[in-house]
């Protein structure tokens, strides 16, 4: 809760209770008669507007009483706490909306956000293994939102990714996937703790890519490989891949091989530079198509060696291609370096 | 258990980890006429399995008969024994308790100093650094590798299929290589562009260390000298980079 709000709540309660108790004593002592019980009754009643009638400061006037007194202290009563109260309710009111508010302000805000994207991931579910995903395209500066049902996962996620783009709903549900940008998007993947709603997301993206024409890349997480994974590939999606599979892989080649990945895996968990074997494919109108490699001058711009190059994004890679080697639209070049020089390699690579 | 284990590996809970582990194991050793399986640089003959579930094993031996069982806790130190752990080559912990298997850890390299032990985690930062600090070799886990590998897959395909050829294709010739470069090496006292290894062996170079540091140097500038005990790291050609490295021992 939001202590302002706290505060005030606080403040009100206390106002409420103030004007209770300095109703009951005093008509107790100004009034005849009335019991405390009986003057925390007529308090009650007369701030209610009821006003019953059983008691009231005529019915129960003192003989030789100033009346004057007890009508002053009646109207002090009767302002004071109306204010009281209706301040109480105007708070309680605003902490339960604001809620609502603030929630339907960032929703909007990230929408905006969404809606201005291009090019971007989408994530369906939120779970542990996104998390790594997440981490993986925020290092390497891609663009990406999430797709999340759980409120308190959400949180738990904005905890570590402070400007995370997330949508919170269904993933099933076709509105909400379309909220996320599927259109602009370039790959999604599903990988919601449920096999079968992964095959669903898989189903419905295939169709919408045929409808739409778009051209982004679907993936799949998948736990029971051997039942799901045919599935999934005929439902269209382009990669299927099981955490516990491959990681049982990896583990049997820790446990045999220990010096075969060592360098690349220390490159990738290496937290000081963002270091990655990547690729850029040569777009259209490029700066860099219909030249050789000598001419692109890759290295002098921006200093990253040109690894090997698939012709077409097809075939086998040219590896270390020679300077005599020509660049044409649709070649696929992989490079390796920081990731700052690989984006602005990819820059040039894009259509004018 | 009467059968005498040497050189042998341990599964500790069979789960669907322990499942896919042994499926990995047995394609090698189908693959091996003779009495041992040589795997990367290491002799392995056997292996064997501890499993509490008499349930678990029965469902496991349906599918596969021959595999040797040890029935019993594996977190009590004593069934460890039995399993000749002072004699094993390498342990997988990969109970469904990830305390349990943090436990194992620290038990198995209590009783064998010179055991490989490879253990998984879906915890990095916490239960992970624990089952270094215990005594693993190496821990996997499945998101991040996970999470990994479908990016690459989604984000670069051909980034990674490259890798793959390189790292996983065995006729490929392709290959990245660290070289430390010997004391008295011809190429002490020139700088990477003297050495000219692109030109004259094909090798690309992706990183250098230089002696004493403990990290690399990506995409180093040609102007780096080389001096003895640094590490280059290359890319290329197997026999490029053998040449090479006969060529750093001349003096």
């Amino acid at each position: 809760m939001n202590i302002l709000i706290r505060k005030r709540i606080t403040k009100a309660l206390l106002l409420i209770l103030l004007v209770f108790t300095i109703g009951t004593i005093g008509f107790h002592f100004l009034l005849d008669g009335l019991t405390f019980i009986d003057s925390l009754y007529l308090t009650v009643v007369t701030l209610a507007t009821v006003g019953y009638g059983d008691f009231s400061p005529h019915t129960n006037m003192p003989s030789g009483g100033n009346p004057y007194i007890i009508k002053f202290f009646a109207i002090f009563i009767i302002l004071f706490g109306m204010s009281a109260l209706l301040y109480g309710i105007g708070v309680m009111t605003e902490y339960i909306v604001s809620g609502e508010i603030l929630r339907e302000r960032r929703r909007k805000r990230i929408q905006t956000l969404i809606s201005a994207l291009g090019g971007h991931y989408i994530i369906c579910g939120g779970g542990e293994t996104s998390v790594y995903m997440m981490q993986e395209l925020e290092k390497t500066a891609r663009p990406f939102v999430v797709i999340e049902k759980s409120e308190e996962r959400i949180q738990e996620l904005l905890e570590q990714f402070e400007n995370l783009l997330y949508i919170r709903g269904d993933a099933t549900h076709d509105e909400v996937i379309q909220q996320a940008g599927l259109e602009q998007s370039v790959g999604v993947i599903a990988a919601l703790s449920d096999e079968k709603d992964n095959l669903f997301i898989v189903m419905s993206l295939n169709q919408k890519k045929k409808d739409s024409g778009s051209q982004f890349r679907i993936g799949a997480k998948v736990t029971h490989l051997e039942k799901m994974a045919p599935k999934l590939r005929s439902a269209g999606a382009d990669y299927v891949i099981s955490p516990e599979y491959i990681s049982s892989r990896r583990m049997v080649s820790e446990m045999f091989r220990p010096s075969v990945t060592t360098f690349l895996d220390r490159m990738l968990k290496d937290d000081r530079a963002v270091m990655r074997f990547e690729e850029v494919t040569i777009a259209p109108g490029s700066a860099l198509s219909e030249k050789t490699l000598k001419d692109i001058r890759i290295p002098e711009k921006t200093g990253l060696v040109i690894v090997a190059v698939r012709k077409g994004g097809a075939g086998a890679f040219i590896y270390n291609p020679g300077a005599e080697q020509k660049i044409e639209e649709g070649d696929v070049l992989v490079t390796m370096g920081a990731m700052h020089k690989i984006n602005a390699l990819r820059k040039l690579s894009q259509g004018k | 258990m009467d059968k005498k284990f040497h050189n042998h590996i341990i599964i500790c809970g069979l789960g669907a980890t322990a499942a896919q582990i042994i499926e990995e194991l047995e394609s090698y050793l189908e693959k091996t006429v003779e009495k041992d399986t040589i795997i990367g640089e290491v002799r392995f003959r056997d292996y064997l399995v501890i499993e509490i579930s008499s349930e678990a094993i029965e469902k496991m031996s349906a599918k596969r008969p021959n595999i040797d069982y040890l029935v019993g806790d594996a977190t009590d130190d004593e069934v460890l024994e039995k399993a000749c752990i002072r004699d094993a080559y390498g342990i997988f912990p990969v109970l469904s308790s990830e305390k349990d298997n943090l436990y194992i850890t620290m038990a198995a390299r209590q009783l064998n100093p010179r055991i490989r032990i490879v253990a998984r985690t879906a915890d990095v930062f916490n239960i992970g650094k624990k089952l270094f600090k215990g005594g693993a070799n190496s821990v996997v886990s499945p998101n991040f590798i996970g999470g990994l590998r479908l990016i690459s897959e989604i984000a670069r395909p051909h980034a990674t299929d490259f890798l793959d050829e390189m790292l996983l294709d065995k006729n490929t010739r392709l290959k990245i290589a660290e070289i430390v470069v010997p004391t008295n090496s011809a190429l002490c006292g020139h700088s990477l562009k003297e050495a000219c290894l692109p030109e004259k062996y094909g090798l690309l170079i992706i990183a250098m260390k230089k002696h004493g540091d403990s990290h690399y140097m990506y995409n180093p500038s040609y102007t780096v000298r080389i001096e003895h005990a640094d590490t280059i790291v290359v890319l290329g050609y197997r026999d490029h980079i053998a040449e090479f490295r006969k060529q750093t021992v001349t003096v």
